[in-house]
């Protein structure tokens, strides 16, 4: 057989077939997903592998997972081999040594056959509501990971397209939203599904050593232009530290140091002089570490093109074993992120004074989750919200305000009036935070206010991280507004409280959330006068 | 004889339809007047010399809102709210469509936080009053507005789609101060949940109200004073009309008045053919559209985004991508890309012979022999091949194969593009492209259609007759439509008399706003959104009777297995919103001769066309020379403004109305 030779048009068919495939998967998910954590916050991701593990083609709901399925995938293979997956088979994980992120986050994937061999795979990974923690709801104070809920190591829930139910039922007995659950992981399932047939239809068409063929044009594609931005880095080493409030269980500050080396066309970005694994729950797996840094990565290294399985191959993660990005085996997980928004944040400042056009300000730095628990007509209910605040300021001018942070891309916020029709709470406020962009040439996003009451006595919990190290200004911009958090009972004067675990609430209680606001860029004193009367007529400033 | 008009505005030209019972539609076409749309429009009227005084229905595409919106020329508009939400319209969802941007801005808003006031005044999410409305403070934004020098008031208050009462009340308020103000209330203009969303439907309809308000009277003076008797109707986004008084006051209704004629078309065509499964795609210089005709029935989606803005309004459900003759064809780190840059109209493709130097997809066409010679573009433009092969060649140089075969490769490449928009509305929804014919429109549809077909299995592809003025023709193919809806959000067994009385109570909503076309022959299409329960997206069923039975949630456990390939018959369902269209079809009747006249000679000529590698002798045909006898490919077929490729493999008749259908023949290729 000679060796294939796909034309131009085929490789680039090809590519965009994996990526329209991964596509369709995604909207297959949001669509059919119970949880609004997975069709309004897209806490999910999709994609469709190799054999390797590597990238075909993506669509991510949370940028954050942008490398994790490869990465659990490479982690399954390690431990398994490929000769356990079978035709029409389904798989499921979340532990979090293998998947690198809390056990909410449920990957479910397929491998593919061609002709009887194993060609790849699909996964989707999405957010589940509660896997049977030690408390409904966003645990903030756990200490290892069997108060997280279920782990479940990679298991094969359907074999040969015929589901286990005793799996299911085991599963769906440990949550307390066992209906939610079943609709998600059908979800997922169908997901993975809706990729095995598109990657088959592909190889179908053009057969597979036109499709192999492609896939390495593809990813030769990717890696050049890759080499080439960073490329144009000056050579370096450039670092920058900070620190988050707490862990959530103790009271010291977690440190977070990155170390950004650039040598010609390679990045090397060491992790080392980071925090010791955490007793709370700010904890992640090195795979999701990798996959955050490869995210910043992205923020800084071609944003536009579409990811594969060329791209960061020019990108090294160092982090080391017993540290908070690279945690023990039972190590809490639940709080995976704040240390890694951090991280990447840092990376960006790091990077500042190299290519400042590429970067900005600090901007949101943290999930911000509010959370409610409680009991209505239909049985236990739960609102769990990730709230918005201030990007940071950069060249081209003033930060965003009132938007996600960076770990999640397409989410969207919980619209009033649903949350009021769904939950026993109302909203009284439901604003931006003036003032709370820093200042500079350029100023800082704003934050938001809203304020809750609470319409029967349910259970909070907060989560509410960067409330001393708030998002930093960048040459000469000054930070901007931390965020603040208090709870006003019945009766009782506000207390100040940006975290709190299980906090049992009377109806009427009122909780006042100010998110924080993005960091300025440049001298303050050399912002646009117009930009400052605007500012002032609208309000938006002093 | 009575007859029955449409005029449709495009970008280049304004076409004119008009037919009448027993013979052929005539066509005009006039250049588009951009200083004064309405010039253009009497300008076709007497150019075909229209009798107006004998009109029975003049129908018209609107392109007045949208134009209004997109190009940002709008009112100032003020935004009366609820105290404690007034950034609600500033801050929007808060989502980051372009996830490794850290620059990302959100959609520019219609107006600034200084062009919102609240007011003093609170509902429950049942109904309940927490706060009344308070009239010193909806005086206070009275006179602010009245200082402001404000064009239109728009009034989105919290769970006003619950309880319609404080927004009226406040209108009624305002009324008194701004007497003749335009006041768009949010729970008229889409009584639907979610406060972002339906502010922002209030206050585009805001927006653009003023503009389309005048544009309509204006029409409709200058028709009324050439002697037309019956109200001017206007083509809304849903495909139907209604009167131009109640698109006036209608106007986010009517932002897709142009481009949704194409697709009326399309499902005329398929009743005509007997085809009730179409997919129409409408391709131009810069974008290819998709619409779906199912079961006889235009695929209508509740929601859409124009500038990032998202619209709460019926809309027909169109897949668009940027792809069309003016896509670049380039070379991007070893890849092949096509589009979704375009050459625009100047310098435009190089074979226009303007100054491109960038190959576009006409220039493959073109340089393929399926632009022939004998194909005059845009009216007197002479093709330039070899300016097309100079451009394909600086291309194609850097992939180490000729002009040529970068030509067939760049086209197969956009045909699987365009394949891919179509699997969007079909293969996602659980249904095969092998079980529609395909009608192809607008300048590039017909050159491309065939091998769309191969891509995605069709066995048929219609190619309209007067596609020049196809999408006027189609609006005279509708119906007068009012589409209402309201957020009816219950369990499934909570349900009881609820669902007959707000059955009853849109239909009287409907009644009132249709007036004088609420005739006799009004009926209803009724369709509930359920889905399960925790669930955010629902799926619309058809209602057949008024009641949540066991036929009502089977139907739509076996439309979510269509849908998503798998289902849960035991979990609960839940509604969400019932909606309703009221249709009255047009009167009179339309023409039913075929459109062709003249006669233009039948062989233009004979040249080589590139099919797979291959160039084959291919004869040139007028289309007029096509009739009911099968003509077998490879053939080109030319007439004014497109050109119909019929690859070997696939043969052409002139069907019922003068359509051309195109078939796979005995043994063709696949």
């Amino acid at each position: 057989m000679s060796p294939a030779n796909p034309t131009p048009a085929t490789v680039e068919v090809v590519r965009n077939a994996f990526i329209s495939g991964a596509e369709q998967m995604r909207r297959n998910l949001y669509r059919s997903a119970y949880s609004p954590v997975i069709y309004e916050m897209k806490d999910c991701s999709v994609g469709i592998y190799d054999t390797d593990g590597r990238l075909l083609g993506q669509a991510p709901g949370l940028p954050f997972f942008l490398g994790s399925l490869g990465g659990t995938l490479r982690a399954v293979i390690e431990r398994k081999g490929l000769d356990v997956f079978g035709e029409g088979d389904i798989w499921l994980v979340n532990d979090s040594t293998i998947c690198g992120s809390h056990l909410n986050d449920v990957t479910v994937f397929a491998p593919v056959f061609i002709e009887g061999v194993l060609r790849g795979f699909t996964a989707a990974k999405a957010h589940w509501n509660d896997v049977g923690a030690k408390e409904a709801g966003y645990v903030g104070d756990s200490v290892d990971i069997f108060q997280e809920g279920l782990r479940i190591g990679p298991t094969r829930l359907v074999t040969a397209g015929v589901l286990d139910q005793q799996i299911l039922d085991l599963i769906a007995l440990n949550s307390r939203f066992p209906t939610a659950l079943i609709g998600d992981l059908m979800a997922e399932i169908s997901a993975c599904r809706t990729g095995v047939e598109r990657f088959q239809s592909i190889v179908a068409r053009f057969g597979w050593p036109d499709v192999e063929a492609s896939i390495a044009a593809v990813f030769a594609q990717a890696e050049t232009l890759d080499r080439e931005s960073v490329a144009a880095i000056p050579d370096g080493v450039y670092t920058a530290e900070g620190h988050l409030d707490n862990d959530g269980v103790l009271t010291t500050p977690v440190h977070v140091r990155v170390r950004v080396t650039i040598a010609g066309d390679s990045m090397t970005v060491d992790l080392t002089g980071s925090n010791e694994q955490c007793t709370g729950s700010i904890n992640s797996g090195i795979v999701q570490t990798r996959s955050a840094i490869e995210q910043a990565f992205k923020f800084l290294v071609n944003p536009q093109a579409p990811v594969s399985g060329g791209n960061f191959r020019n990108l090294e993660v160092i982090a080391p074993s017993g540290t908070c990005f690279n945690p023990s085996e039972t190590a809490a997980c639940l709080h995976y992120g704040p240390h890694l928004m951090l991280a990447m944040d840092l990376m960006v400042r790091a990077l500042s004074t190299a290519v400042p056009d590429r970067a900005a300000a600090g901007h949101v730095g943290d999930s911000w989750n509010i959370t409610f628990v409680g009991e209505d007509r239909n049985g236990l209910f739960l609102s769990g919200e990730s709230l918005t605040g201030g990007w940071g300021a950069h060249a081209g001018g003033d930060g965003e305000s009132a938007l996600i942070h960076s770990a999640a891309g397409d989410f969207k916020n919980f619209p009033i009036e649903t949350m009021e029709q769904r939950y026993p709470l109302r909203l009284h406020r439901h604003g931006l935070r003036d003032g709370s962009g820093g200042k500079g040439r350029f100023r800082g996003g704003l934050g938001i206010v809203r304020e809750y009451e609470t319409l029967s006595p349910c259970t909070v919990q907060l989560w509410f991280e960067r409330t001393e190290e708030p998002s930093w200004g960048l040459f000469g911009g000054e930070a901007g507004a931390p965020p603040e958090i208090s709870v006003i009972l019945p009766g009782e004067a506000p207390v100040l409280m940006p975290k709190a675990n299980g906090l049992r609430v009377p109806a009427g209680a009122r909780i006042l959330v100010k998110t924080g606001g993005g960091g300025g860029w440049g001298d303050p004193t050399e912002r646009d006068p117009d930009g400052v009367l605007r500012d002032r007529r609208l309000g938006l400033a002093d | 004889m009575m007859n029955r008009v449409a005029v449709d505005i495009g970008g280049t030209f304004t076409d004119l339809v008009i037919e009448s019972a027993g013979s052929p539609p005539r066509i005009g076409k006039v250049l588009t007047t951009p200083h004064d749309l309405v010039e253009g429009v009497v300008g076709a009227i007497e150019a075909a010399g229209v009798p107006l005084e004998s009109t029975e229905l003049f129908i018209h595409g609107t392109t007045s809102g949208l134009n209004t919106l997109l190009e940002r020329r709008g009112a100032k508009v003020a935004l009366v709210t609820t105290r404690g939400f007034r950034d609600v319209y500033l801050i929007g969802r808060g989502h980051r469509p372009d996830m490794y941007d850290l620059r990302y801005r959100k959609p520019e808003p219609l107006l600034e936080r200084s062009d919102i006031i609240e007011i003093d005044e609170r509902l429950a999410a049942d109904g309940t009053v927490l706060t009344p409305v308070d009239r010193n403070s909806v005086e206070i934004a009275a006179k602010a507005i009245d200082e402001g020098g404000y064009d239109a008031v728009a009034v989105c208050l919290i769970h006003s789609y619950v309880d319609p009462r404080h927004e009226l009340e406040v209108r009624a308020l305002l009324d008194e101060h701004l007497g003749g103000l335009p006041i768009l209330l949010s729970h008229e203009t889409a009584p639907e949940w979610r406060e972002y969303e339906r502010t922002s439907t209030a206050v585009t309809s805001a927006y653009i109200t003023p503009k389309v308000h005048a544009y309509l009277q204006r029409i409709s003076a200058e028709l009324q004073a050439r002697g037309l008797k019956v109200p001017l109707h206007i083509t809304q986004s849903n495909g139907g009309a209604m009167t131009a008084d109640l698109a006036a006051d209608r106007a986010a209704l009517t932002l897709f008045s142009g481009p949704v004629g194409g697709v009326v078309g399309g499902r005329a065509i398929g009743r005509q053919l007997d085809r009730p499964n179409l997919i129409c795609i409408d391709m131009g210089g810069t974008s290819f559209d998709v619409s779906l005709v199912r079961d006889g029935e235009v695929g209508l989606q509740s929601e859409f985004e124009l500038a990032g803005l998202p619209i709460l309004a019926p809309a027909v459900e169109l897949v668009t991508i940027g792809a069309g003759g003016g896509s670049v064809i380039h070379e991007e780190l070893g890849g092949l890309r096509v589009g979704p840059r375009s050459a625009g109209s100047t310098p435009g493709p190089a074979c226009y012979g303007h100054g491109g130097t960038e190959p576009t997809v006409s220039d493959a066409n073109a340089l393929l022999g399926r632009l022939p010679a004998q194909q005059r573009l845009a009216g007197s433009m002479v093709l330039d091949v070899a300016a097309a092969e100079r451009a394909l060649e600086n291309v194609a140089s850097g992939f180490g194969i000729g002009p040529v075969e970068l030509a067939e490769q760049a086209l197969e490449v956009t045909h699987f593009a365009m394949a891919e928009a179509i699997r969007e509305l079909t293969v996602e929804r659980g249904l095969h492209p092998r079980d529609f014919a395909l009608a192809a429109f607008g300048g590039a549809g017909p050159l491309h259609a065939a091998f769309l077909a191969d891509e995605l299995e069709i066995d048929e592809v219609v190619i309209p007759a007067h596609p020049g003025a196809f999408s006027a023709w189609g609006m005279l193919q509708g119906d007068v439509r009012y589409d209402v809806v309201t957020t009816f959000y219950r369990r499934f067994e909570d349900v009881g008399d609820d669902l007959a009385a707000t059955i009853e109570s849109l239909k009287e909503k409907v009644h009132r706003a249709m007036g004088s076309d609420a005739t006799t022959r009004l009926r209803f299409e009724v369709s509930v959104e359920l889905r399960y329960v925790g669930q955010e997206y629902s799926l619309l069923i058809p209602l057949v009777e008024q009641s949540a039975d066991s036929q009502l949630a089977g139907d739509f456990h076996a439309a979510y297995l269509t849908r998503y390939g798998h289902s849960n018959p035991e979990a609960p369902i839940e509604f969400v919103a019932v909606r309703m269209a009221g249709i009255v079809d047009f009167p009179g009747e339309g023409s039913d001769g075929a459109a062709m006249s003249g006669s233009a000679p039948g062989v233009l000529g004979t040249q080589d066309v590139v099919f797979g590698g291959r160039a084959v002798a291919t004869r040139v045909l007028d289309r007029s020379a096509v009739g009911a006898e099968p003509v077998e490919g490879p053939v080109i077929i030319v007439e004014q403004s497109t050109t119909t490729v019929v690859p070997p493999g696939w043969r052409v008749d002139s069907n019922r109305g003068g359509h051309l259908l195109m078939t796979r023949s005995i043994g063709g290729s696949r």
